[in-house]
Order: structure tokens, then sequence, then C-alpha cells
């Protein structure tokens, strides 16, 4: 399979391209360590450089692979649906910037109303919905904060303080 | 004798409430997680994890093995009620399980899986207990250049047991260790790989990248495959009600079975355990094809061989105890849940290693009868008193399942060091991880890779520092040469031997 039946790139390629990238990244990084104390050989940058080294071979292989189509495992894969996985990245992202700010209960609150949402549980109706929610929210606030005595944040008013 | 009345003394500590609370509760935690599709044990003890932070170290570990042992049992639930399996250990019992369920034998099916389960587990815990002062006294005799070796070893036979992903599989090693190459050098102190920010500088947390892999993932995973609930629920509609008397396997088929069928199985499986890499899947089906090939009645398989139940179950529980012999003497994790595991250890200060038996025996024990007391009661008492109920576990609604999941996960990532900043890591890895499972790279080598990355890089290092720079050492060291030499014959027979066609990138 040389390419999908768009004609473009085969979407295979792809995870190994962005691997190239970091790889290469990662390589010219490593070229720049400088030692504190000389090791001879095998200094801190050794591993890093062997480590990238064998990336760059073991993608050529999987790239072979591909383009020869031995590659049966992921053949011909059916296009996944990447809409709601984009989306329960999102609002874990929203999440995780809310959660000192707005604190554990409304933030987390938000968080599994949107990912019941998400997951599609739209054949319950909105009040039995906002129950779970609360249901959810209340019991791992009590297996953390009660049970495991975890200092979770409430309501931060220094909304500067994220990190 | 000390190492015996430690033992001992590790029964006792079950008797604690406390600690017998937390092993029952990580039972059933690990039996809910086994039997549900989708989820499984390593995922369990991964959102456990950042919870042993609030955990002495005794109830940490002995929730760990129970969630192990009833992880590995559970999977064989859903494998034979509705052709499921909940993990990928009980692949070989949903093929005789099920087809035993359509024959109205299912609970006879279940029956016989948790009797595997229980002469499998309890045979591996005693391996374990039996075998590990030995391999104590074994390892006390590697040097470092052997050590190096061995993480070689461990590594090598990780990725080429990716049978049908080799190339994926050391991609995906080669990332976990240039993950780990991120902050303060092994041998000097200087920073690598921080990028000028300050949060790299101390490296990258286990936790975020252990619940970015096995949670975050999970939830992005499914999140994608949206699993169509209704036929499983379709299924469960068909399912005749389980009888508790119907689970009682007879000594007739017990007999027909055989003794030697079970101990076999559990010896196979215990051996595979040590093995870096291999896991239950591996155990289960080497066992299952043993018994087949031994077999009096070989035509029965696939038509539902209680035999082949018998063999598959006994074989993977009995892994459980193999795979922390070289988690507990080497830091080399025999499959991904004692790769967890061994993060419960370093997070309570624990460094495995020989001297880990002279030195925190009285931590470790409670954690072998736990496995051991898992084994031999809580898989049949769980089966006797929720086996009836057991099928209900998949009718699960999976909004409220991942939702649940996902506060954990993130929840848990910030507990460790109250900074959102490890929340988004485990994003970040969860979606890298994602992507890796997407075109089906094995995660698991990932952090393997993580895990023995700086060992791996530490001992290279100091065995040349050592030598002048003489790479010969590797050769001149009998313990090293040794494991080079094991490595090659493993090479030899699972790449080299293996027919042309079964070999894929």
């Amino acid at each position: 399979m040389k390419s999908d039946s768009s004609g473009g790139w085969d979407r295979r390629l792809i995870l190994p391209f962005v691997l190239f990238v970091i790889t290469s990244i990662y390589l010219a990084t490593a070229l720049q360590i400088t030692a504190q104390f000389d090791e001879g050989l095998v200094g801190p940058s050794f591993v890093p450089v062997v480590a990238s080294i064998l990336m760059y071979v073991a993608l050529a292989f999987i790239v072979l692979g591909i383009r020869n189509d031995t590659d049966t495992d992921t053949a011909k894969p059916a296009k996944p649906d990447l809409a709601a996985p984009i989306k329960v990245v999102v609002v874990t992202a929203i999440y995780i910037l809310a959660f000192k700010p707005l604190g554990y209960p409304v933030s987390t609150f938000l968080y599994v109303y949107a990912l019941l949402y998400i997951f599609g549980l739209e054949d319950t109706g909105h009040i039995k919905r906002l129950v779970y929610t609360a249901a959810i929210t209340a019991v791992f606030y009590a297996l953390f904060a009660v049970i495991f005595q975890v200092r979770l944040p409430l309501f931060d008013t220094d909304f500067r303080g994220m990190f | 004798m000390d190492f015996t009345l430690h033992i001992l003394g590790g029964f006792a500590a079950l008797a604690d409430p406390t600690v017998l609370g937390y092993m029952i509760i990580g039972f059933l935690i690990g039996t809910f997680f086994g039997a549900v599709p989708g989820l499984t044990s390593v995922l369990a003890i991964a959102l456990l994890l950042p919870i042993t932070y609030s955990l002495d170290v005794v109830p940490a570990l002995v929730m760990c093995a129970s969630i192990f042992m009833s992880g590995m049992y559970a999977g064989s639930i859903t494998a034979t009620t509705i052709n499921i399996p909940g993990a990928p250990s009980s692949m070989m019992t949903s093929i005789e399980g099920y087809a035993l369920m359509k024959k109205g034998e299912g609970a006879n099916a279940l029956g016989h899986a948790a009797l595997g389960s229980m002469i499998g587990g309890v045979i591996g815990a005693l391996l374990l207990i039996c075998l590990t002062p030995v391999a104590a006294k074994l390892a006390l005799l590697i040097q470092t250049p052997g050590k190096f070796s061995l993480i070689l070893f461990a590594l090598i036979v990780i990725v080429i047991s990716q049978r049908n992903a080799i190339a994926k599989g050391f991609v995906a090693t080669l990332l976990g260790i240039m993950i780990a190459t991120i902050g303060i050098d092994v041998m000097q102190p200087i920073a690598r790989f921080n990028f000028g920010t300050e949060v790299l500088v101390e490296g990258i947390d286990m936790m975020p990248l252990i619940i970015g892999t096995f949670a975050i993932s999970e939830i992005l995973f499914q999140a994608c495959e949206n699993r169509n609930a209704l036929t499983v629920d379709k299924k469960i509609i068909d399912i005749p009600p389980i009888r508790r008397r119907d689970f009682f396997p007879t000594m007739a088929e017990i007999r027909e079975i055989g003794v030697w069928t079970y101990l076999k199985s559990a010896i196979i499986g215990y051996f595979i355990g040590v093995l870096p890499g291999a896991g239950g899947s591996m155990a289960a089906f080497v066992s299952y094809a043993e018994a087949m090939r031994k077999s009096k009645n070989p035509d029965l398989y696939g038509k539902g061989s209680r035999e082949g139940i018998a063999a598959a179950e006994t074989a993977n529980n009995s892994m459980c105890g193999g795979a922390f012999v070289p988690m507990l003497m080497f830091g080399i994790p025999g499959d991904p849940t004692t790769a967890i595991v061994l993060g419960v250890l370093i997070i309570n200060g624990l460094q495995p290693g020989p001297r880990l038996l002279d030195t925190q025996i009285d931590l470790i024990a409670p954690m072998f009868a736990s496995l051991l007391v898992s084994a031999l009661i809580l898989i049949p008492l769980t089966l006797y008193l929720l086996g009836p109920y057991f099928v209900k576990i998949v009718s699960i609604r999976k909004a409220v399942l991942y939702s649940c999941i996902a506060v954990v996960a993130l929840v848990g990532s910030y507990v460790a060091t109250y900074s959102p900043f490890q929340m988004m890591l485990a994003l970040v890895f969860g979606v890298l991880a994602f992507f890796l499972r997407q075109q089906k790279y094995p995660t698991v080598t990932l952090l393997l890779g993580f895990i023995l990355g700086p060992d791996l890089e530490q001992y290279l290092r100091r065995s040349l520092s050592l030598n002048d720079g003489n790479p010969l050492t590797f050769i001149t060291s009998p313990d090293s040469l040794f494991f080079l030499a094991l490595t090659a014959v493993f090479f030899y027979f699972m790449v080299i031997r293996t027919p042309p066609n079964a070999k894929k990138t």
C-alpha cells in the first residue's frame, strides 16, 4: 500500500514521521550535551545518541514494512473517527487548567458532565445525567479528601498561580 | 529459618483487619477490572498507584498482589459467559469456556477456570516463596557488567516477545529509554533534555507516564472505539441463569484433566512469568498448546475442552508468582502489572535487589502471603458468593465507568506533587500512547524501556569506567557472558528459527 485511497500519504506513515522528527530534535540536543568530566566515549550523550540511531533504524524497518505492504497488522486500517478522542483531550486539558482556580468540586462536576455527554449518555434525561455527575464528583471527593486525606483545591481566587 | 519465620509473619500480618480489608478490597477491584472487557488489572493498579502515597507500604503491596491475582483470574468470567476475554490472558479460556457455555455448561466452565486459577495461583506463590531466597543468592553473584547484560537481555526478550511487531516493540522501548533520559544524568550532575525549563530538570516521574499510558490512553481508545454496549447487553439477556451448585467440577472431570496437567501448566506459567515481558497471555497459550499436544482427547479442543480451560487458567495465575522474581531481585518487571508494583516499591522507598530479602522482608512477606491467600481462599469464595452475578458486571454503563476512571486518573496524577503539571504530563503521555496503540505499537514495552533505561545506562557507563573503557569486560566477565549468550539463544529461537510466515515488522 503506497498511499491511501485519497492519493495522499498513507496514514500509517504519520506516526513514524512524527517519531522521526522527535528523534531528530532529541539527537540534536544530545549532541550538545557537555560533560562535567571526561568519561571517554561513553559519556552523558552516548546512550541518547545510540538510542536515536537505533530509533532511525527501527523506524526505517517500519516504513519499509508499510511500503512493502507486509505489515498486515495495520494494513488497510479503517479510518478512525477521532472526533470523540479529540473532544476528550480538549475537555481534559481545560479541566487540568481549571482544576486549581475553580477547585475540585466545580471543575470535576463540569468535567464529568462533559465526559458523560461525549461518551454518549444521551438516552438518559438531563436531570439523571446531573445526578450521575454529582454522585461521581462526590464519591471521588470522599475517596481522596476524606478517606485518603488528600488536600484537594476548593476554590483559588488567585488565577495566576495555575502551575 | 529466618526467612520462613518472616513468611509466617507475613501471613500473620494479613490477620490485621486493616490489611485484610485492603486485600479483600483489592481482590474485588481486580475482579471487576479483570472481568470488564477493556479494563485490566494493570489499569487497576495504575489507578491505585497515586493512592499508595496515602497508604502504608504493607497494605499497598498486599492490595497490589490481590489485584494481580484476581485480575488474572477474572478475565475468564466474561471470556466464558459472553465470549469476550476480560483480559488478553483469557483468550484460550474464551475458546473452550464459551463453547461449554453454549452447551449450557457455563457454570461448570467457570468452576474449572476458578479451580485452575486457584491451583496455579497457589503453586506460583509457593514457588515464589521457596525459590526467592535461591534467586537472591544467585543475584548477589552478578557484578556490574553482568547487571548491564542482564538488563540488555531483559529488554531484548521484551522486544522479541512482541512476535508480530518486533520493530514496533523496539521503537516503543527506545521511546521509553529516551523519555527516561530527561532530567539529571545518571552519573554526572548535569541536566539533560530539559530544553531550558526548570520543570524537566528533575526528570519525568513514573506516575504520569503510567497513568497516561494505561488510563488516559484507554479512555481515549474507548472514546474512539465506542464499543457497542448494546451487543453485550443482548448477549447478557441470552444467558441462562447460573446456579451456585453447578460451579463445582466433579471428581471425574478433575481426574480426566489429571493432576499432571495442572502441575505442568503451573510450572510452565511460573517460568514464563520469570521471563521479562512474557506475561499471562504467553503463559496461557504455551500451556494450552502443550496440554492439547499431550491430550487424550485433542478433538475436544475448540469444542469445550475442560482440560484446555484448566491448562490456560492454571498457567496464567501461576505466572503471577513468577513475575515477581525478576522484579524483586533485579528491578526487572516480568510483566506490566509488576512494572507498576515496582513503581509502588520505589514510591515507598524500597529498592529492589537481593538485599531486599535481608532488609525489608517484613514488608515483602505480607505481599507473598496475599498472593497465596487470594488464590487459595478468595478465588473460590468470590466465585461461590458472586458467581451468579458475574455477568451483570459488564452491563455497567461505559459512560459512567470511563468518567470515573478519568477522574481517578487525573486527580491521582495531581496527588503526587500537588501540581497540575503532572496531570498535563499524564494527558500528553496518554495522547502519545493512544496513537501508539492505534498503530499496534506495544505500550507495555514503552513503560519497561522507561523503567530499565536508566539502569542500563548506569551499568554500561559504570562497567566501562571501572575497566578503563574496555568493552571486552562484557565478554571476559563470566556472569555478563552468560547473559549475553542467553540473549543470543533467545534471539535464535524466538526470531531466527521462527517460520518465515510468522515474521512481521
